[in-house]
């Protein structure tokens, strides 16, 4: 039985469970102690990455087989990749690279707070030419969220990631575009099944293991923090 | 039970086929799923020329034109190329997919730089086209081959002990001269090796056509097909003319 280990923030835990897994699959949702309620700036997404890397280290001595982190940022991905032989399924980066699948270009809808991160992960992972757009979207109404789905499709998206949404509101949403809609804690849990099934996991070469493991430190950093009001 | 129907690019006796059909057991499968493998009836030699392509393009279109109405639920493409991909994905709206784009986007879930192992060099157009249309060229650590004639028919049956080592061979260059994080098998064809490379290499090594089964078990469950706006459908599928065709082609 495959054991999946998914890890949110706590200001996305109103997502139901992703749908469609194997009956087989034992999904475990947890939340991320001690992650940075904003996630804007910089600064935020390095305690975001320390918390990600904190909340998953422990994940295969505790007998997971693979690891999901559908925040749409990849906090803390390359880290846990370093640190764990098992797979890590990426919110950001998988749902983009699933969206080309599917058509030549994608649009991002995001919440405002996330757009400078989406923006750099484009860049970084070498896909502006792939990338039709970015909308902001206050999460407050369904209607925003069309509105910002109409400005990707009119900058030439293919297809449609909603980043850091509730998933009951992809279903509604998805109803009404004439592409794809692509929710990355749903991909996310089918491409973990998808590379256990395989026997696939990152690779070595691209996320070397560290020569001295770090947990007890790890650790400590975010216990320390977890009763800082700001965080 | 969602049936998923995988088309094999060239002619082939019951023998053959369940050679492509082994692949099935190179992958754990979720709950329920009917595979239907079928070759199409129109086919190039090969796949090394514009030539062939075109007659690729033409012999899976022909195989899969009316698999929505024949009650599938998606189509697989049993060869790296893609051929007849964006005709089916134009055609149908159930999920089509090919196993070369997305097996190099899935290289990218899992490394930076990947490589494709061939069995020639006369496959190399093959790669170069998808690279192209994906915009990932930059990705590609290196295309080798092991100089090694492939067999669409018998695949590597008879042969392992010569061309096992000599794909370890290229793929081991792959990643230590080349820089690749992740190789991928150019060519459904190969799948019978992929068990010995994967236990003699230090990346991951995918195997296209297997991915392709999850990837069809991973569209049906979240109902995610092909976006029209990329795949435009014809005013008509050409079914009658496609049909005339396949009967020459018997003839």
């Amino acid at each position: 039985m495959p054991r999946i280990l998914m890890l949110r923030f706590e200001d996305l835990e109103d997502e139901d469970p992703p749908q469609g897994l194997d009956s087989a699959t034992e999904l475990t949702i947890r939340t991320i102690p001690g992650a940075p309620r904003e996630r804007a700036s910089a600064q935020d997404w390095s305690l975001a990455d320390l918390a990600v890397m904190a909340a998953g280290q422990d994940a295969q001595e505790q007998g997971f087989d693979a690891l999901c982190l559908p925040a749409f940022g990849d906090y803390g991905v390359g880290a846990l990749r370093s640190l764990l032989d098992i797979p890590v399924v990426t919110g950001g980066r998988g749902t983009m690279l699933h969206a080309l699948t599917l058509g030549g270009r994608f649009g991002i809808v995001t919440p405002e707070q996330g757009r400078e991160r989406a923006a750099r992960l484009v860049h970084d992972y070498g896909l502006s030419a792939q990338c039709a757009g970015i909308a902001p979207c206050a999460a407050a109404s369904d209607d925003t969220l069309l509105e910002a789905c109409r400005q990707v499709l009119a900058a030439g998206a293919q297809a449609i990631c909603l980043a850091d949404h509730p998933q009951p509101r992809a279903a509604a949403l998805a109803a009404q575009l004439p592409v794809p809609l692509l929710t990355p804690a749903a991909l996310c849990a089918k491409w973990a099944e998808s590379l256990l099934g395989l026997g696939l996991a990152h690779s070595r070469r691209a996320y070397p293991a560290p020569q001295v493991r770090k947990p007890e430190l790890i650790a400590a950093l975010i216990a320390a923090s977890a009763g800082d009001a700001t965080a | 039970m969602p049936k998923v129907l995988v088309i094999v690019p060239f002619p082939m006796d019951a023998d053959n086929l369940a050679r492509r059909r082994a692949q099935l057991g190179a992958v754990k499968l979720g709950d329920g799923l009917d595979f239907e493998f079928r070759p199409v009836r129109i086919a190039p030699a090969n796949y090394v020329s514009q030539q062939d392509a075109v007659l690729a393009d033409i012999g899976i279109m022909e195989a899969g034109i009316a698999a929505q109405e024949e009650g599938f639920d998606a189509v697989c493409i049993d060869t790296v190329s893609d051929s007849g991909v964006s005709q089916l994905r134009a055609i149908l709206d159930i999920p089509v997919i090919g196993p070369g784009r997305h097996a190099m986007l899935a290289a990218l879930m899992l490394g930076e730089r990947f490589s494709i192992l061939a069995m020639w060099d006369r496959w190399r157009h093959l790669y170069t086209k998808t690279l192209a249309e994906l915009g990932l060229a930059a990705r590609c650590a290196s295309l080798r081959s092991a100089g090694l004639q492939p067999d669409n028919q018998s695949l590597l049956a008879g042969k392992e002990d010569a061309y096992f080592p000599a794909l370890l061979a290229a793929a081991q260059a792959c990643i230590h001269e080349d820089g690749a994080d992740v190789i991928i098998l150019g060519s459904t064809t190969m799948h019978e090796a992929h068990a010995y490379l994967a236990a003699r290499l230090p990346v991951p090594i995918i195997n296209p056509g297997p991915l392709t089964y999850r990837l069809a078990d991973t569209a049906i469950r979240l109902k995610l097909a092909q976006s029209r706006l990329a795949h435009p459908a014809p005013a008509e599928p050409a079914l009658a003319r496609l049909r005339a065709m396949a009967a020459a082609a018997g003839a």
